[in-house]
């Protein structure tokens, strides 16, 4: 299976992946809400199955993690990429409120499975049941024999992350290869996920999230409450950036740490990158000076092509277009939908 | 840096000023201009806008720049950011969202 292939399935079909690099912890008692509050820059005000986004950050303000938390009743679930459930853990505990704080750690208990795409629902309600078709974005849904699903994906189509008890990997992994086939169901990397969250300006915490910048330089201050004090905001309110993440389009290639020049002056550095099938151009994830730091602006030169700013996302996904209530898996080929390249 | 690419950026930071005050005073969007990122998602994520709001956002891009939004295959995903919404503003204003 070609990454090609991978990128297809997620764009315009179905797609599984049972490699992550997510961890998450399970949160109760009563300072549980209290440490959740002085850990999360944004303001938690959550109903239940409900998930948030947002940061977790060192006190300097750089990341920590890339993190959702989602209220599960009177506890809560943290969903994070960045840090290993040890390193999130030993966070939690370092930063807790009160003693009355439980926290379990799920790697040793479950694993994850992820189904992407714009008719990932289509497959997954004959999996999980319908209620996955009316599930809105940014909540959770428990499943039968202790599997949570998350819609949350980072590809910009219809995600949806399995949190699946060890004892039921294989039966529900088996469940969605057997109706997938249906659905041309195609096994993908978490190397292809992360290639549609750059094309669709998913912050990755593996790639530009290792270059130590804060919220200000990341294009982050969305996951941020303006005025609520909790770990790091401060440093994050004092600092003043001098560059931001922008998006930059090349016909050629350029790869992380490639000096983006403009006028023959260095004015950026390519921080990630990929080959774009369906934009057929290189995309990627720069710092660039602030000035320059705007979408059409050309004149740039990296790797010793020419290349121009551009408002991500760069695909117009089909799951804008996809509505569970008017089309099914017979509808993939439809004229109506427009092609991916914007 | 060219005086008419200096002339353009300065254009373009007009546009995306008047955008983000649509989104506080119009859209309610409770943030200092400058806490707005130019690539925050509008919806969903991001500013966390909803359907409801498209249409508000809409109508007010529509009184404020005077042009009409009725071209949805333009329209969908111009809606999808602040700096898209920027781009579509610069279009269909009569400039161009790419500097010359």
């Amino acid at each position: 299976m070609s990454l090609r292939d991978e990128l297809r399935a997620l764009r315009t079909g179905t797609a599984l992946c049972d490699e992550s690099a997510t961890v998450a912890l399970r949160l109760s008692g009563a300072a549980a809400f209290a440490t959740l509050d002085r850990l999360c820059p944004i303001a938690l005000a959550l109903q239940d199955t409900q998930l948030k986004p947002t940061l977790l950050l060192c006190e300097d303000g750089t990341v920590f993690a890339d993190a959702y938390v989602a209220r599960d009743d009177e506890a809560y679930f943290l969903v994070c990429e960045g840090p290993s459930a040890a390193e999130l853990e030993a966070w939690v505990r370092q930063h807790a409120t009160g003693p009355e704080l439980e926290v379990t750690r799920l790697d040793g208990s479950h694993r994850w499975l992820s189904v992407h795409g714009p008719f990932a629902w289509d497959l997954l309600a004959t999996c999980l049941g319908g209620d996955v078709v009316g599930m809105p974005y940014l909540t959770f849904l428990r499943g039968a024999s202790g599997v949570v699903c998350f819609r949350a994906g980072k590809t910009g189509e219809f995600g949806y992350e399995l949190l699946v008890p060890n004892a039921e990997v294989e039966a529900l992994r088996a469940g969605l290869e057997q109706h997938g086939r249906e659905w041309d169901l195609t096994r993908v990397s978490l190397a292809a996920i992360d290639h549609c969250a750059l094309e669709n300006w998913f912050f990755n915490i593996r790639a530009e999230g290792k270059a130590g910048l804060t919220p200000l330089e990341l294009g982050l201050q969305w996951r941020l409450t303006p005025g609520k004090d909790a770990v790091g905001s401060a440093a994050v309110k004092a600092h003043r950036a001098s560059a931001r993440v922008t998006c930059l389009v090349s016909e050629g290639a350029m790869s992380p740490g490639d000096v983006v020049t403009h006028d023959g002056a260095p004015a950026g550095k390519v921080l990630a990158a990929v080959d774009s099938p369906f934009v057929g151009k290189w995309v990627g994830v720069v710092l660039m000076d602030l000035p320059l730091a705007v979408p059409g602006v050309g004149g740039f030169v990296v790797g010793g092509h020419a290349a121009r700013t551009s408002s991500p996302p760069v695909i117009n996904n089909r799951s804008l277009y996809v509505s569970p209530q008017r089309h099914t898996w017979a509808d993939r080929d439809s004229s109506e939908f427009p092609p991916l390249a914007l | 840096m060219t005086p008419v690419l200096m002339a353009w950026l300065e254009h373009r930071a007009q546009q995306l000023a008047r955008v983000r005050r649509v989104l506080i005073e119009d859209l309610k969007v409770q943030r200092e201009p400058d806490e707005i990122d130019p690539d925050a998602p509008l919806f969903g994520t991001g500013l966390g806008l909803d359907s409801v709001d498209a249409v508000e956002l809409v109508v007010s891009l529509e009184t404020e720049f005077g042009f009409r939004l009725d071209d949805d295959a333009l329209a969908r995903p111009s809606m999808r950011t602040v700096n898209s919404l920027v781009d579509l503003v610069m279009r269909k204003t009569g400039g161009s969202h790419v500097a010359p």
